[in-house]
């Protein structure tokens, strides 16, 4: 497939594969838990390998900070 | 017997339950604000702390790994930052698939600039998420028919502020949060506001359940030793409630014999 455009975490990205696997193996963090929202609906990690990416698709992928 | 050992079995007998969780503690600490992480885990483990707050953010790789300084630790993920109840649940359901926990701190705030609790929003949020099953802890303000609602709704924890987030003035009114004792059955925990300790043994004694303070030990000269003296005063606070105070009078009331040798 040809690269597309994402915006991930507000910014324009550009990938080269629509799974969302390569997605995290990529961009999201492996020392801490992390959640991933797809077009504001939040991806259960079970579906993760079943989800594919497209042009335009709104990524966030957040993670815990301190708060109070 | 000391009296520390004559005292232990009340402490450890006084066990706090919210929701399903049960805790020894009543000091929930905040995470944010910290100098360092390596700090924020020193006062955490001074405080004695077993639930702490943490909030979401979008991951950046050059960050710090919270998670890693605070194993062992039960998480109240908040819902901080957020204006309306729709981006509160959005949140909490982030933090459920994130934490793994049906805990969430409920947290709308007004505005940027107001950071007192926009009530419409929160009593609005605070059903979607009780209905959805999760364990609400409410920050709130100190309205009786507000609170009311909210241990109405089925909030596990009603948490009232003392005074403005980071304010560090206390209370802003202190008849406000004892008239609410009166009222709720719920757990009652003062969120917010916190500058000295002896305003959380202050809180403690007139019978809330727990403290939750973040700024005032974040941003103490000696965060840990800090953690330690909340800890200290609201262990105090409680005794002190359960031992049950003296009813205050007009008049004073001689503590020695009013004659001499009689």
């Amino acid at each position: 497939m040809s690269d597309f455009s994402i915006i991930l975490n507000g910014k324009k990205a550009s990938l080269n594969s629509p799974e969302v696997t390569k997605l995290i193996s990529s961009h999201a963090p492996k020392d801490r838990p992390f959640a991933i929202e797809i077009n504001n609906k939040i991806i259960p990690s079970a579906d993760f390998k079943n989800v594919l990416l497209k042009e335009n698709d709104i990524v966030e992928i957040i993670t815990a900070i301190g708060g109070g | 017997m000391t009296l520390s050992k004559s005292l232990q079995p009340l402490e450890e007998d006084d066990l706090l339950q919210i929701g399903e969780s049960t805790f020894k503690s009543r000091l929930i600490i905040g995470t944010g604000k910290y100098p360092s992480l390596e700090v924020a885990k020193k006062a955490v483990l001074s405080s004695e702390a077993e639930l702490i707050t943490l909030a979401l953010r979008r991951y950046e790789d050059n960050e710090k790994n919270i998670m890693s300084y605070v194993r062992d630790l039960k998480i109240l993920p908040n819902t901080a930052g957020v204006l309306t109840a729709d981006d509160a649940v959005r949140s909490a359901q982030i933090s459920r698939e994130l934490f793994e926990t049906s805990l969430i701190k409920l947290e709308i705030i007004t505005s940027s600039n107001n950071l007192d609790p926009n009530m419409e929003q929160t009593l609005r949020a605070a059903r979607k998420l009780v209905k959805e099953s999760f364990e609400v802890y409410v920050y709130c303000d100190r309205d009786p028919d507000n609170c009311l609602a909210l241990e109405d709704i089925g909030c596990c924890a009603i948490m009232p502020l003392g005074a403005s987030i980071g304010s560090g003035r206390g209370f802003d009114n202190l008849d406000e949060l004892i008239l609410l004792r009166d009222k709720i059955k719920q757990n009652l925990i003062v969120d917010a506001g916190l500058a000295v300790p002896s305003e959380a043994a202050t809180v403690m004694e007139i019978g809330y359940d727990a403290v939750l303070v973040n700024t005032a030990i974040a941003k103490a000269k000696n965060p840990e030793k800090m953690a330690k003296a909340f800890s200290l005063a609201v262990k105090a606070g409680r005794i002190g409630f359960s031992s049950g105070r003296i009813k205050s009078q007009e008049h004073g009331n001689p503590s020695s014999p009013t004659s001499f040798l009689k």
